[in-house]
Parts: C-alpha cells; sequence; structure tokens
C-alpha cells in the first residue's frame, strides 16, 4: 500500500528529520578551520568564550541557519507552484516575483550613484537615515521586497479573469513582468560604474554570506508563517492536480486556494531573495527528488520537500565554502552545477513533463 | 433525498444560453440517463447539479435546500461529479488517485483511517480495478482509466452520483459493466445521473431518460417512452431509425447514412 496512512506519514517525516538534523549540526564544524565538537563542549563547560566558540556561533551557525531555511522555503515554494501551475518545470522565480525581489535589490545599490547623479543635494544623507532599516529588515532588503510586492501586486492583477485567478494568465504574466525587471536590471548595470557592476553581479549569482544572526533572523518572520499556510494547503492541491472541476466538486474552494498559493508563496520567495539573492535551481531540484522518493501525495511531499530543500541547500553551501577554501564559491554555482545536469535528465527521461 | 432542478437558466457568455428553463429531479434508487448531441448542454447541466455554476435564474436544491446553503465539503459528501475529461497532473498511482475521493471526509493531516482504506478497496474491488492497484494512473489504458475515475467518485460516498460519460473509452463489456455498476448503485438507494452518447446502452439500463437538445430537456420518461421516431428525430436529424430489439425487445436505435453521402458519388 503507498496510501498516505498516519504510519507512512511519520516514519518519512521522522527520516528526513533526522537527516535534518544531523546535517544541520555537522555542517558548521566544516570549514576552512575544522570544528571538533569535542573540544566545543569543553570549551563551553569551562564557561570560556573562546575563538572556536565565536566561530561556531556567530559565522557558521547563522549562515547555515539561513541556508536551511532559504532552501526549505524555496524547495516548498516550488512544489506548491508546481502543483498550482499544474507544471513539472516550474520554480519560486517562475512567477517573476524574485525578478522584482532581484530589481529592487539592484536598484538600491545604485542608489547612491543615481542621488549623485540627479544631484539631490539631501538625498546622501537621506539613504544614510534609511539604510539600517526597520526591525529585523535592513534598507536593502527593505527596498527588495518592496519592488517584489509591487510585481506580485502587478501579477495578481493582470492574471484575473472573470473574477478567478487564471494560471494561464499567471504563469504568462509572471514570465513577462521577470523578463522585464531584468531587462531593467541590466539597463541599470549598463549605466554603473564596474565597481557596482562587479557588486551587483556577485549579488544577482546568490549566496549566504551573513555575519551574525540579524539576516538570518529577518527572513523568519515573513517565512515560518507564509510557509504554514503553504504546508496547510496540501490536502486540496492533491485534489487540484485532477483537474479544477473535480476538485471543485470534491469540495475544494479552487480559485481561494490558487490566491493562498500564490500569495504564499510569493511572500516565501520574496523573504528570502532579498537576503540571499536568486539562489538558482533548489526550487526545482528538491522537489522533484523528494517526489521520487515518496511519491506525489501534497501532504507528505510539502513537508519533505521543506526538510530535503533545506538539507540541499545546507550541502551545496558547505560544498560552495570549502571546495575551494580559503576562496569562497558562490552557492548558486554549486547548486546549477548539481541542479543543471539534473534538469537535463529530467528533460532525457522524461519525455511526458508538458 | 431528491436532487432537483427548477427552471434553471444559464449562460457561459453574452451568447445563447446553454441551459434554457430546465426543470429535472434525480431520485433516490433510480438510474437517470441524459442524453442529447453534442453541445446540447448536458456537461452543463451535470456542473449544474454539483453546484458549480451559478445559476441567476431558478434553483438547485437538495432536500429541499438551495445548494449555496451547504458547506462545500458537506455538498461534496451528498453530492460527487466526474467531469468529462479527468486527467492527473503528477504520477499518482490508481489507489492513490481512488483514495483522494475520500477528501470530503479528512480531517487536520489528511491521513486515511481504517474506514477510509476500506471505502477505498471496496470501490476498486466494485469497478473490478484491484489488480490495477499499485501501477501509476498514465501507465493505464483509455479504459481502464475511466474505471479508476468512476472508482474514485465511488469512494466518495455520496448519494447522489453525476457522471459525464463515463463509459466514453470502454469497450462493449465494460461499457455494459460499468452501466450495470451504476445501477446496482442506485438500487442501493443511491440518485444517479450519467450521460451517455450509446443510447441503446443508455435504455436498456436507466430507469428514466432525459433527452436534451440546445440547452433544453425536449423529452423526459421511461426508456420506451423517450426512445420514438418522433422524438428523436428532430434532435439527431432526420437519419435514425428506431426499431424493436430482436434479443431484449426493447427499442433499437439505428442510424443510417446520411442520405447526401450515399447518392452524392465520391470524388
Ligand atoms: N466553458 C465554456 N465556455 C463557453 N461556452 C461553453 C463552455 N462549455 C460549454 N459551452 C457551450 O455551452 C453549450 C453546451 O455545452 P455542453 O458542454 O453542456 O454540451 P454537451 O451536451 O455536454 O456536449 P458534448 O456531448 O459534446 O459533451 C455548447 O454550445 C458549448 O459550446
Ligand atoms: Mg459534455
Amino acid at each position: 500500500m503507498t496510501l498516505l496512512t498516519r504510519k507512512r506519514f511519520y516514519v518519512w517525516l521522522g527520516l528526513y528529520g533526522m537527516v535534518a538534523g544531523v546535517v544541520v549540526c555537522v555542517a558548521p564544524l566544516i570549514g576552512s578551520e575544522t570544528l571538533e565538537w569535542g573540544r566545543l563542549w569543553t570549551e563551553w563547560g569551562r564557561g570560556e568564550w573562546s575563538r572556536d566558540l565565536d566561530i561556531l556561533f556567530a559565522l557558521r551557525a547563522p549562515r547555515v541557519v539561513l541556508a536551511f531555511l532559504a532552501g526549505a522555503g524555496l524547495a516548498l515554494t516550488g512544489a506548491v507552484f508546481q502543483a498550482l501551475l499544474q507544471n513539472p518545470l516550474a520554480t519560486p522565480y517562475t512567477l517573476g516575483v524574485a525578478g522584482g525581489g532581484s530589481l529592487g535589490a539592484v536598484f538600491w545599490l545604485y542608489l547612491p550613484a543615481l542621488v549623485a547623479r540627479v544631484g539631490w543635494g539631501r538625498g546622501q544623507e537621506w539613504l544614510e537615515s534609511v539604510r539600517d532599516g526597520w526591525g529585523p529588515f535592513n534598507g536593502f532588503q527593505m527596498c527588495s521586497m518592496l519592488f517584489s510586492a509591487a510585481v506580485a501586486w502587478a501579477i495578481y492583477r493582470f492574471s484575473r479573469r472573470g473574477g478567478a485567478l487564471s494560471t494561464a494568465a499567471l504563469l504568462l504574466s509572471g514570465v513577462t513582468l521577470s523578463l522585464i525587471c531584468s531587462a531593467a536590471i541590466m539597463l541599470i548595470m549598463y549605466l554603473s560604474d564596474p565597481n557596482d557592476v562587479m557588486r551587483i553581479t556577485v549579488w544577482l549569482m546568490g549566496g549566504l554570506d551573513v555575519t551574525g544572526w540579524r539576516g538570518t533572523l529577518s527572513v523568519l518572520p515573513v517565512l515560518i508563517p507564509a510557509s504554514l499556510v503553504l504546508l496547510a494547503q496540501a490536502k486540496a492541491l492533491d485534489q487540484i492536480a485532477l483537474g479544477e472541476e473535480l476538485a471543485a466538486g470534491r469540495g475544494v474552494a479552487v480559485d481561494r486556494l490558487r490566491r493562498v498559493c500564490f500569495f504564499g508563496g510569493s511572500l516565501v520567495t520574496a523573504s528570502v531573495v532579498a537576503v540571499t539573492g536568486p539562489i538558482g535551481f533548489v526550487g526545482l531540484m528538491a522537489p522533484h527528488i523528494v517526489r521520487r522518493l515518496t511519491g506525489p501525495d501534497h501532504r507528505l511531499l510539502l513537508p519533505c520537500a521543506f526538510l530535503g530543500g533545506g538539507v540541499f541547500l545546507v550541502t551545496c553551501d558547505t560544498i560552495a565554502r570549502t571546495a575551494f577554501s580559503p576562496a569562497e564559491l558562490p552557492v548558486g554555482v554549486i547548486t546549477a552545477m548539481l541542479g543543471g545536469p539534473f534538469f537535463l535528465y529530467l528533460l532525457i527521461r522524461r519525455p511526458d513533463l508538458r | 433525498m431528491t436532487l432537483r432542478a427548477d427552471k434553471i437558466t444559464f449562460a457561459y457568455g453574452p451568447t445563447r444560453p446553454a441551459l434554457r428553463q430546465v426543470t429535472i429531479a434525480m431520485r433516490p434508487g433510480e438510474l437517470l440517463g441524459v442524453i442529447g448531441p453534442n453541445g446540447s448542454g448536458k456537461s452543463t447541466l451535470l456542473r449544474a447539479l454539483a453546484g458549480l455554476i451559478a445559476c441567476p435564474d431558478g434553483c438547485v436544491c437538495l432536500d429541499d435546500a438551495p445548494l449555496v446553503s451547504f458547506g462545500r465539503k458537506a455538498l461534496a459528501r451528498r453530492i460527487a461529479f466526474l467531469p468529462q475529461n479527468t486527467e492527473a497532473a503528477f504520477e499518482f498511482t490508481c489507489e492513490e488517485i481512488v483514495a483522494l475521493g475520500r477528501f470530503p471526509y479528512l480531517g487536520g493531516l489528511g491521513f486515511l483511517g481504517g474506514e477510509d482504506l476500506a471505502v477505498v478497496r471496496r470501490c476498486m474491488e466494485q469497478t473490478d480495478t484491484l489488480s490495477l492497484a499499485g501501477r501509476p494512473l498514465g501507465s493505464l489504458s483509455g479504459g481502464e482509466r475511466q474505471r479508476i475515475w468512476i472508482a474514485s467518485i465511488l469512494a466518495q460516498s455520496a448519494d447522489h452520483l453525476l457522471l459525464d460519460e463515463p463509459t466514453s473509452a470502454l469497450d462493449i463489456q465494460h461499457q455494459a459493466e460499468v452501466f450495470a455498476l451504476l445501477q446496482t448503485v442506485s438500487r442501493q438507494g443511491n440518485a444517479v445521473a450519467v450521460v451517455a452518447h450509446d443510447l441503446n446502452l443508455a435504455a436498456q439500463f436507466c430507469d428514466r431518460l432525459a433527452l436534451m437538445s440546445v440547452g433544453k430537456i425536449v423529452c423526459e420518461g421511461t426508456p420506451d417512452e423517450v426512445m420514438r421516431l418522433t422524438n428523436l428525430a428532430p434532435v439527431y436529424g432526420g437519419n435514425v431509425a428506431v426499431a424493436t430489439n430482436p434479443v431484449t425487445g426493447g427499442p433499437l436505435v439505428v442510424v443510417l447514412a446520411a442520405e447526401r453521402l450515399t447518392t452524392e458519388p465520391l470524388p
């Protein structure tokens, strides 16, 4: 029996949870300088704040936790969008929100130059005053999320057909707005001086190099509630995979489900992209691998994709940090190097993909 | 215990309405056949009965209460609807598809309990699909797939079943089996409505037939009353003939080649 009973659910979830626990505990120990649990323990016990503990808690742990949260959120959103759009090639970035977030971030990096160019006297002062942002979010993140929100709202407005959200229109307007945002990013890069272009390029590759906990913690207030909302849609997403009419006949509020999934997924994506940049392929690969292991049932797929995506990104980031140590590769390179070939494999092995 | 539509009118757009002043009732224990040419509004009628489209005029009522007064899931426990063309995205296995029929009964995280599993098994037995349980739906033949969909509708355990062309891809043996199955289900006290294009099969198994044409029910009654040349000829065109089936003694509809085709020489 492959049917989802309570036992099957908890066995799989326990398995994923254990793997996730091990990976999250081991990853911070690996790096240019290997830490040892034993030594850390004794130092902790002695009550002294050693350099090792400092590396662990101030540098490695926030980064690993951020990697886990980002990977988990993106993989969950990827799985939800694949079900929402009934398209196995959908990713969290398909619907353009990440394009908006990237444009916002790039715009922020260009702002000082822009202020200087237009010669707005008090502009630099104003920029300094908002740089630190509000609450857990710094100015950079707020700018990115503002653009994400604007793009999400635009996509939503373009996709309403006779009062209901159309998935075809969602896909088309999302891809179009995404392209418009990339064009705008290109324009900004063209206008920027080489130093800024370098910074923009590096950011667009995606990366997890945070210092301290602020960046990591700033993801939480949006990502966790939005993820819980997405996870709660699992039962209904199974039904929508059988077609809109059948789902509606079973008692699914199809239009509401689409709205919740679109906005929930957009929130997760926006909050992650604002901190890490558009890290690619996690949102595509993780759901597919997990689906191969656990089957397509979303009640199991969604929580497992959440955990699996986190594990995947933590692993990729650990490779990125250590492969050419002390130099660091952008994590997007590693995810793409692993994800790209997998994508091609899917295309070759699964000609039935639409 | 009845589902009835009372003078409902519905239009998809500003064009001519797909349903015009349609009145029909489903009764427990009865198998109702909905017949009519393509585009006559059969699927639209089933959608209206399932509560999927809102009819501004008239009223669709379950137990004398309008459908809109029911909650979505409560309604799904009473009315099960199989749309005309149903496909599944992703590689669900057959038993998973059937088990998804239990949706209106699942709470919380949506695990299947012992009773759900028993219902799933029974529905697969009824539709002769138990041997397909572990296979991906995509690997089945068209007819096997249709039987899986019927099983998944049965798993919804509703007392009103609406099936839109559930036999369109089946061989004659399985067509008859599905109709016999629907007859059995109706005899257990359920109200079943089925859309079919095979008039003879519909006449043989259904208790009552409703003949639709251009958004109206033009004729309703027992198979013997409906299957008459005076009813069928205006709806399907002049080239149908009705005879007596030498085996069953019931009506037998025969389609003759259109005259134009027989008189004009082939190019
Ligand atoms: N989604 C839709 N949007 C617009 N018009 C529609 C839609 N669905 C059906 N129609 C129109 O409504 C009318 C009735 O369609 P319906 O699908 O109910 O016919 P049907 O009797 O089920 O036909 P068939 O035997 O081909 O399935 C047709 O003229 C059709 O063109
Ligand atoms: Mg139809």
